[in-house]
């Protein structure tokens, strides 16, 4: 079989930040004319991956060698020239000019003079279905990333790197979007693309590579690589470890609600973060929103929070409306948030961290015993108390931003995505704490990733798929529902029904 | 691209108007006006290369300007030369000197290059005022009265006017130019997004200072221009921090980065400055 050159041949790739290592010795090899996806849970290390090797972060190791040039070290300028186009995630067009402005200045690459320039851009503008003397700001987020592809298509690229170019669209634009890929691959030009969205990688492409911390894990075909146990694990969390037996909580089952959601939708100027989440918890419960990434699940606690402002639908508390109140007002009345990633004031020492937590409270005197709780809770935390933030692990940085949110003395505790990034005896260790705050009374709220780890804690879950709420019931019924995994891996259509 | 007959009128109009104004409006206190007028729609337009549609809004434009108002009247000063010659000696230190500053600056962005120019216009307004070879603090004066036609001395500020003018219409003419070719869009786009202008193949760097060369010649322009009419620098007024603050706040009134948005700018501010100044 003859031996197809390689268009690009990346070897043992690795960047560390710091410690961090993000990518840790990936491959790729890439054939002309393929079409081949990356995929991987959030934090995997596919946009630094994807940076390396657009020439816009030079990697610590490794070689990259494209059309038989090694482009390692080259900027990004040169990787361009090159051959080499990438699109971002957040759509970076150049909003103060037309679309045809913003296409010239990538066509202007190979056509240095004005006229040919222009005419080259014309002609992907057409391609692509976009108005040529349409302000880029007048466009809503589907044309924005329409406008990026486009832009990107002038420089003549060979190889085309789409980082998660089709995300936050409708159904409908999402189709379109697909069929423009897929124009373009036939016109010729190889494509690497970074995806969450299944759909986009089973149908568009014939060879997926899956990412997990830092490295390819596993390369096939996309429906064979979706059930190789090592993906589902890597996407679903510790499948393959018997999951902590779930200690006998009391489920206080009760009809009264504390927490009721009610068809929620929230924005982000076009793109759609949730389209419809409606749920409820009651006091004492643990309820889990699961989902992979861009499912809603951190649109979701933002919202309810206070943080972002939904564009329909309601959140009352304890029976008051506090949807479009302001984020501190509804601390105050005993919502509090462990953002995900933390979010701490890493400039800061652990104690000041806490102190802020509890700015909210109504009756300072209460400030001295909700340290001891917290440091009770987090004796490391307590070892701590002087040292800055910024110098914690992980699994610390987890129970300082716990412990911040407890401090405000909250009814109901939220969580977004608490293992995220932990080692596997840390979170352990969280999720006993987790129970021991629900045994003092706490109800909580936690988005996971990890189906496992969720539904050993919770008594009640909610799978998101794309902004609604595909699947709920109790944790038990779920933990056995095989729909769950489906839904992870897209590999059914959105279903919407209760189990049992 | 053509414009269409319409579209040119205004233009042609402001041509026509600038043109005649002296003759329109004579009188010493008018002129003035003009030609101040005139002088600060220079400098903020060479401004405007870099810091309005590259968006590298530099505050410290005032070490170019300076470095054209002094080389004149040092040439005259050391060798008794016209001080026009002194103006392509000014464009070459000014362009050498932008080379030097923009390396290490454009490498900060925002505020922090923005207050990178102001420390280094300071600087050498701080050192001209030591070094005693062009003037220290006492500064320098060109020649009292004319030896021939090319000290440029003239009584009436008429010919200052034209002058003035011409320069004018000939940096107008570059920018326009500048602005419908690759350099210009170059430009816009580092303006709009150096991050993805970056991943288009843009030669960031090398843009920025080509542009700053460019503005820097100009402004070393307006700096000689300046001298030739007033005879005289110093410190202050050669690499002051207002004149560098001036030509920011005039071109971004009327429109930085648009091609006649400096010379808006100017119509607003001088005549406004000049009237309440009168006024005192």
């Amino acid at each position: 079989m003859p031996d197809v050159a390689k268009l690009l041949d990346a070897r043992n790739v690795s960047k560390n930040f710091g410690e961090f290592r993000a990518v840790a010795g990936a491959d790729l090899t890439v054939g002309e004319g393929d079409i081949i996806g990356l995929i991987g849970p959030n934090g995997a290390g596919k946009s630094t991956f994807f940076n390396c090797l657009a020439g816009e972060t030079m990697p610590n190791t490794g070689r990259i060698v494209f059309n038989g040039e090694d482009v390692t070290r080259a900027s990004p300028e040169a990787h361009v020239q090159a051959g080499i186009g990438r699109t971002f995630q957040v759509p970076t067009t150049f909003e103060d000019m037309t679309v045809i402005h913003n296409v010239m200045v990538g066509a202007f690459l190979r056509h240095p003079h004005r006229n040919d320039a222009r005419d080259k851009a014309r002609q992907i503008v057409e391609m692509t279905g976009l108005r040529a003397e349409q302000p880029a700001r007048s466009l809503g987020t589907p044309g924005r990333k329409r406008l990026e592809i486009a832009r990107v298509l002038a420089t003549g690229p060979r190889l085309l790197l789409l980082d998660e170019s089709l995300a936050g669209l409708t159904p409908a634009e999402l189709q379109e979007a697909i069929a423009l890929v897929r124009r373009i691959h036939e016109s010729g030009v190889t494509i690497v693309i970074v995806e969450h969205i299944m759909e986009v990688i089973m149908t568009l492409t014939r060879h997926v590579l899956v990412f997990n911390q830092g490295h390819v894990i596993a390369s096939g075909a996309p429906d064979a690589v979706v059930r190789e146990p090592a993906v589902i694990e890597a996407y679903l969390g510790r499948g393959s470890s018997p999951p902590a037996r779930r200690c006998t909580l009391e489920t206080r089952t009760s009809n009264v609600t504390e927490l009721t959601v009610e068809h929620l939708e929230v924005r982000y100027g076009d793109l759609v973060g949730i389209a419809d989440i409606s749920l409820r918890v009651g006091p004492g419960q643990i309820v889990a929103l699961l989902g992979s990434n861009g499912a809603g699940k951190t649109t979701t606690l933002n919202a309810i929070a206070g943080l972002v402002r939904p564009s329909r639908g309601r959140i009352q508390w304890l029976g008051e409306q506090i949807s479009g109140q302001p984020a501190h007002a509804i601390v105050s009345k005993g919502l509090a948030l462990s953002p995900e990633g933390w979010r701490l004031f890493v400039g800061q020492t652990v104690e000041q961290n806490l102190r802020l937590g509890a700015t909210a409270l109504a009756d300072r005197a209460r400030i001295g015993a909700l340290f001891e709780r917290v440091y009770a809770l987090f004796p490391r935390l307590a070892e701590r108390r002087r040292q800055s933030a910024g110098t914690l692990s992980g699994g610390e940085r987890q129970m300082l931003a716990l412990g911040r949110a407890l401090m405000s003395e909250p009814q109901l505790l939220m969580l977004d995505e608490p293992s995220l990034g932990l080692a596997p005896t840390v979170v352990e260790a969280l999720y006993e704490t987790l129970k021991e705050l629900h045994r003092q009374g706490l109800t909580l709220l936690l988005a996971e990733q990890s189906i496992p780890l969720a539904l050993g804690l919770a008594n009640y879950a909610y799978v998101l798929q794309t902004g609604r709420v595909a699947l709920e019931g109790p944790a038990a019924h779920l933990e056995r529902d095989e729909n769950v995994q489906q839904i992870y891996l897209g590999l059914s259509g959105p279903v919407r029904h209760s189990a049992g | 691209m053509k414009q269409s007959w319409p579209a040119r009128l205004p233009v042609v109009l402001l041509a026509a108007t600038l043109l005649l104004y002296p003759l329109i409006l004579p009188g010493a206190f008018y002129r003035d006006i003009g030609v101040t007028f005139l002088l600060a729609a220079i400098s903020a337009s060479a401004w405007n290369i870099v810091g309005g549609y590259a968006g590298q809004v530099s505050v410290g434009h005032s070490m170019f300007f300076g470095l054209g108002a002094y080389a004149p009247l040092l040439l005259y000063t050391l060798w008794g030369w016209p001080p026009m010659a002194g103006i392509p000696v000014g464009i070459a230190l000014a362009v050498g000197l932008s080379l030097v500053v923009g390396l290490p600056t454009f490498r900060l962005t925002g505020h922090y290059f923005s207050m990178a120019t102001i420390a280094v216009a300071e600087l050498i307004r701080i050192f001209t005022g030591t070094w005693n070879f062009v003037g220290a603090a006492i500064g320098l004066q060109g020649p009292a009265t004319a030896r021939a036609w090319w000290d440029l001395i003239f009584r009436s500020e008429l010919p200052y006017y034209y002058l003035f003018l011409a320069v004018l219409a000939i940096l107008l003419a570059i920018t326009s130019v500048i602005e419908r070719r690759r350099f210009g869009f170059y430009l816009r786009a580092i303006k709009a997004g150096e991050r993805a202008a970056r991943s288009l193949g843009v030669p960031v760097r090398r843009t920025k200072m080509k542009a700053l060369a460019l503005s820097a010649a100009f402004t070393s322009i307006a700096g000689s221009l300046y001298v030739i009419k007033t005879g005289f620098i110093d410190p202050d007024s050669g690499f002051g921090i207002l004149i560098s603050v001036q030509m920011v706040i005039v071109a971004a009134l009327g429109g930085a980065g648009t091609l006649f948005g400096p010379l808006l700018g100017a119509l607003i501010l001088i005549p406004t400055f000049s009237t309440a100044a009168s006024l005192c």
